[in-house]
């Protein structure tokens, strides 16, 4: 796009920036999904026999599930055999060791997305896991946190070396049974990032995951666990790329959280997965199950998401606050364009006495964006003197867009505050007209506007991804008004 | 009327009252001075026996009676007022019925007979143009709606119809134009008589022009650290609160 | 098959021996009930509400003594109504009504005294309300009697009609109106069980609204300690008509309303505001939908809570703006107050939006009483437990005081115990 756009109706086309492809010998097994290819995951990555018992468990109770249809998402039928559940970079070992040994091809995907893996040309501060379909190709910083006693590595690699901790942890916050996707992840996991803090350590630099996905009919099944033990804190942010392709490609990822007394967790994502052409065809199905447990007291766990990307997203980030006096945050933006689709939210589940939760939604909908706030505050009657307060915005840009707002609240304890605002508003032509008339391009109207309206959730972004998700949303809303 | 011995009070935990020794003769009028933060209205909040104030040590002697023993609509039919500092808003109940139900239920405690419907409006309707109040303020819901000065106004219309022994006037004159303040000074010192005791509770000089104390005593850091008449006001309007850090610490020093 | 169930089906057959000319729309709604199935907390509808009480009931095998209006006035809302029209145990009691005087235009009467053919057109019309809920397609199935209301074209019912339902057993009743361009009335309706026993009534009650008629609609539902009340209510609002609809559910064991409201042409209003009280063992649940079809039109809802005791209340709120409702307004709040430690809420109001020029928000609060307030009260010497039942009073009072009807105003006020400076008002 090389003009400024005049109006709504011009503004928004741009294409995915990040749609290339990386051309590169993957090691991949067949497609389909039976016992023999939990098997066959968990041999390749050298599994001890309780990691693989643990996965067939999975399997035998995702059999016995359906996919949820209570989202406002709607999708053909994925077919479960005919996704490839393990591809790896032909030069990857599970358990790299030092950049030198990383796939040149990979490094510069990796420097194309502008996500460095060279410690020292880095982005300040940053410790980075870069996972490339199935595998973490690299993780740095690795050796300088373990100085502190931090553990920042591969979930294949912790299940090497720290096995313990996993066996610990793992399936404590999200149980096997959960629901269909994360039964399904349980499964097929290839890898993920795992992160232990331990207690009284402040993580010195933000920890980060940058998932790729590349190769064609792959699903990306990654796992995250991370555990902030007591007074530990820590910053941990996600990022998602993925080729542009006229098919849909899943990813159903697993998030685990474990928050010990006084531990602090803050958990930021933008999430930019290839969201499909404007028609429609392609793009990313985003099923992911996150959730985090302020099992301490005085425990903190915050969930900061920037949504641009995937064809479908169905991710409710969530806190069970179990602590006295743990706190539970949620901030998101959310944007659909074109023909995507988003159902997401979050649940605060409050158990322990004076327990908080504060919820700041923001959706923003363009084109034919469909998209769905579904969010529960549950209190339970234990939680004395609970206190949640909510507020649920959507913007709307464009006459066949839709923003909806599903929140259950379920209140069972009388000291309990709760507080729920909705609302719903809209750019407008005269707005914008009245911009212009006082010499703003549309394009800068709109991102004012939309980044007025955003606010609120930008700033709890760390700075370095706050920047970015500015500009990500002025990309993304290229085109969304016709 | 009033006697505070070492009164000693937490908010949350904190210390906020740590000694306060007052003593309060009938027809008195004491203005309690002093900057943010320095436990003023604290000690009217303890007084009127909001419950978020723990009274730590001390005693409070009111009318020969101990007064924090006593529940706050007890004190209030006792006759101790408080004028709110931040008066509240009660969606749903008429300022009328408040009025109401307030007089009487004091009338009750005080053995005397209910007053009907006419009576008491008769009262209301004339001590509203004391305070130049317009009679449809009656028909509101408690504060709902009303300007900073218009809720100020309605305190003192309260103060006015319940004639408290006691009154206890929370920063009464913040927010208030000067036309308003006025209005509101006329109302308290009508009701200024032998009988009556009052502590005005004030962070400016600015209202005691309109309201004479007898007493100016200097709150800090929850203890009084200068007491004296009313030219003592005029002294910190001139020299302002920054000399206090001193008193302060020539006080901690003495002890 | 529950005990309930298996009681309907045995009226099945009472109904169609009765009116055999509704044979065939009778068995269709019951094998419509049966495909349906009964409502289980498994369904999103019922997630929060039980029927396990209802499913043991069968109606009480006592005989009830006669009923006259001197015994009834004094539990009437509108003792002195003008028009009323009198339901006990589901069927019209001529004798307790009165409908003698209503002006030109105004048309009332009961069912059971229409002729086949007026059924036959009636029966089309009443089916949107006795389709929305497994209690509707049973309702279509049993229902025994009910009111017709038709009102022609600037046409204006001088004072409020009053229909009051006495339900003892267990019984299916009907409501229709129809008002015609520019007419207007006020009805109040009524529901009382006088008895502890098990009861339950079910009510399907079909609205329509003609371009600018204006309809206030005040529904007051009063149960003893074993009685179960189920209502679909349909409204459909024609170009610039308004529907004020105020119901206040005040006891019983359980009630559930479900209200839908569609605006289906422009310029249409509709305010929907409620209270629910429970106290131990008993639960109140609203369902509304309100559905914006074409642009600009309004819709304000508030429900207001108040739960005591071990109740329970469930509020499920949707407002839907259809693609190209633009201009649409809608408003949508449910406040709560909690006052016991057992007491629950589950609240979901939704938003579902598919036009973008529209200005919708909603609100939900779950609370106990504020204690500003209470001390602000207290310090004024008013007693604690005084002060206490005034800020809950308070609390539902500005759901009464947004009924238009002067009298009818007044009356809730009066019930609700919230009148007291009316009083002053008349000095």
């Amino acid at each position: 796009m090389n003009s400024v756009p005049d109006t709504l109706e011009e503004f928004i086309s741009q294409e995915y920036q990040h749609g290339f492809e990386t051309l590169i010998d993957a090691d991949e097994i067949p497609r389909g999904l039976s016992e023999d290819t939990v098997r066959l995951i968990s041999a390749r990555k050298n599994e001890p026999d309780f990691l693989l018992q643990w996965r067939l468990d999975a399997f035998r109770r995702w059999l016995k599930m359906t996919p949820p249809t209570w989202s406002n998402v709607h999708y053909p039928p994925i077919d479960y055999q005919d996704i490839i559940y393990y591809s790896a970079p032909r030069s990857q070992k599970d358990g790299h060791k030092s950049l030198e040994e990383v796939d040149p091809e990979l490094l510069k995907t990796y420097e194309k997305l502008g996500i460095p893996l060279h410690e020292r040309a880095i982005l300040a501060g940053v410790a980075v896991d870069a996972v490339f379909d199935s595998v973490s190709v690299a993780t740095t910083f690795k050796d300088k946190l373990a100085e502190v006693g931090i553990i920042f590595c591969s979930f294949s690699e912790a299940v090497q070396h720290h096995p313990d901790l996993v066996r610990q942890y793992l399936g404590t916050v999200v149980p096997v049974q959960d629901n269909f996707y994360a039964a399904l992840n349980s499964a097929v996991f290839s890898d993920g990032s795992f992160v232990y803090i331990p207690p009284g350590v402040r993580c010195p630099m933000e920890l980060s995951t940058y998932f790729r996905i590349n190769a064609k009919n792959t699903g990306q099944f990654e796992r995250t666990l991370i555990i902030a033990d007591q007074g530990a804190s820590v910053s941990y942010l996600e990022g998602c790329t993925a080729p542009m392709r006229d098919e849909n490609q899943l990813h159903a990822a697993v998030v685990e959280l474990v928050a010990l007394d006084d531990a602090k967790i803050k958990y930021s994502t933008v999430q930019n997965w290839y969201p499909g052409d404007k028609e429609g065809r392609g793009g990313i199905y985003n099923f992911v199950t996150k959730r985090g447990d302020c099992r301490g007291a005085r425990s903190h766990i915050s969930w900061t998401q920037v949504e641009t990307g995937s064809a479908i997203t169905w991710k409710y980030p969530s806190v069970v606050l179990r602590g006295e006096e743990s706190v539970g945050e949620f901030y998101s933006v959310a944007l659909t364009n074109h023909r995507q689709q988003a159902d997401t939210g979050t649940k605060m589940i409050h158990i322990g006495k004076n327990t908080r939760s504060t919820i700041v939604s923001k959706g923003i909908s363009a084109g034919y964006g469909q998209q769905a706030y579904r969010g529960l505050v549950r209190v339970a009657r234990s939680a004395i003197g609970a206190r949640n307060h909510t507020q649920c915005d959507s913007l709307l840009l464009g006459d066949r867009c839709q923003a909806h707002t599903y929140p259950y609240i379920e209140v069972k304890n009388n000291s309990a505050t709760v507080e729920h605002e909705a609302s719903t508003s809209r750019i407008g032509e005269d707005q914008l007209f009245f911009c212009r008339q006082r010499g703003i391009d549309t394009e800068d109207a709109v991102s004012m506007i939309v980044n007025g309206f955003c606010k609120e959730v930008f700033k709890e972004l760390p700075m370095e991804f706050a920047v970015e998700a500015q500009k990500l949303l002025g990309v993304s809303l290229e085109g969304s008004v016709g | 009327m009033l006697s505070i011995d070492n009164l000693q009070a937490s908010v949350a935990d904190k210390p906020i009252l740590r000694g306060i020794s007052l003593e309060i003769k009938a027809g008195e009028v004491h203005a309690i001075m002093g900057p943010n933060g320095s436990g003023k209205s604290t000690l009217s909040n303890v007084l009127a026996g909001r419950e978020n104030v723990r009274v730590t040590g001390g005693k409070v002697t009111y009318r020969g009676k101990d007064l924090l023993a006593m529940e706050v609509e007890e004190r209030a039919r006792e006759g101790v007022f408080l004028a709110f500092q931040y008066p509240v808003e009660i969606p749903g109940v008429g300022n009328v019925y408040l009025l109401k139900a307030a007089l009487n239920a004091q009338r009750k405690h005080r053995g005397l007979p209910e007053l009907d419907a006419m009576d008491f409006l008769a009262l209301v309707k004339d001590k509203m143009k004391l305070m130049e109040m317009n009679e449809s303020m009656l028909y509101r819901a408690v504060n709902e709606g009303f300007s900073g000065g218009e809720k100020k106004r309605n305190e003192i219309l309260q103060m006015a119809v319940l004639e408290p022994h006691l009154s206890i006037l929370d920063e009464t004159d913040s927010g208030l134009d000067i036309d308003a303040l006025k209005i509101v000074a006329n109302g308290v010192n009508s009701l200024r008589s032998p009988e009556r005791s009052m502590i005005l509770v004030t962070h400016y000089q600015r209202l005691l022009d309109y309201i004479q104390p007898d007493f100016v005593h200097v709150l800090a850091g929850g203890r009084i650290v200068r007491s004296g008449g009313p030219e003592l006001a005029h002294e910190l309007e001139r020299e302002g609160y920054a000399w206090i850090g001193d008193a302060q610490s020539q006080t901690v020093a003495a002890q | 098959m529950n005990p309930f169930v298996e009681y309907c089906q045995s009226q099945l057959a009472l109904r169609v021996a009765e009116a055999p000319s509704q044979e065939a729309s009778r068995h269709s709604a019951w094998a419509r009930f049966e495909n349906v199935g009964w409502p289980t907390t498994r369904l999103e509808a019922w997630k929060y509400t039980s029927l396990a009480g209802l499913e043991k009931i069968t109606p009480p095998t006592e005989s009830f003594a006669e009923l006259t209006w001197d015994f009834l006035k004094d539990h009437a809302l509108l003792p002195d109504a003008k028009h009323r029209m009198v339901f006990i145990d589901g069927v019209f009691h001529e004798g307790l009504s009165r409908l003698d005087r209503l002006p030109q235009g105004v048309r009332i009467g009961p069912w059971s005294l229409l002729q086949d053919a007026e059924r036959s057109d009636l029966v089309p019309r009443l089916m949107p309300a006795q389709t929305m809920t497994a209690f509707g397609a049973l309702n279509e199935a049993l229902f025994t009697d009910g009111a017709v209301i038709q009102v022609s074209g600037g046409a204006h019912l001088d004072e409020p009609l009053l229909l009051l339902h006495v339900t003892r057993g267990m019984h299916h009743g009907v409501q229709y109106v129809h008002l015609g361009e520019n007419s207007e009335m006020t009805v109040v309706e009524q529901h009382l069980n006088l008895t502890d026993l098990p009861c339950h009534g079910n009510f399907a009650t079909a609205i329509q609204l003609s371009p600018h008629s204006r309809l206030t609609w005040i529904k007051v539902q009063q149960g003893g300690a074993q009685s179960y009340h189920t209502a679909a209510v349909h409204a459909q609002q024609q170009q610039g008509s308004q529907l004020r609809y105020f119901p206040f559910a005040l006891s019983g064991a359980m009630g559930r309303n479900d209200i839908t409201i569609r605006l289906v042409e422009t310029h249409a209003e509709v305010i929907l505001k409620g209270v629910y009280q429970v106290a131990d063992r008993s639960l109140q649940d609203f369902h509304t939908s309100i559905e914006h079809d074409c642009p600009e039109c309004i819709s304000d809802e508030c429900f207001k809570g108040v739960l005591d005791g071990t109740g329970r209340a469930v509020f499920d709120g949707r407002v839907r703006v259809a693609l190209d409702a633009q201009k649409t307004q809608s408003r949508q709040s449910n406040h709560n107050l909690l006052l016991s430690d057992k007491a629950e809420v589950d609240t979901k109001p939704q938003l579902e939006i598919f036009a973008d020029d529209v200005k919708c928000s909603h609100g939900t609060t779950v609370g106990q009483l504020d204690e500003t307030q209470w001390f602000y009260l207290r310090s004024r010497g008013v007693d604690k437990e005084v002060a206490r039942t005034l800020l809950i009073k308070a609390f539902v009072k500005e759901i009464a005081e947004a009924v238009p009807h002067v009298e009818v105003r007044q009356a809730l006020l009066h019930w609700l115990g919230t009148e007291e400076e009316e009083g002053f008002r008349h000095v």
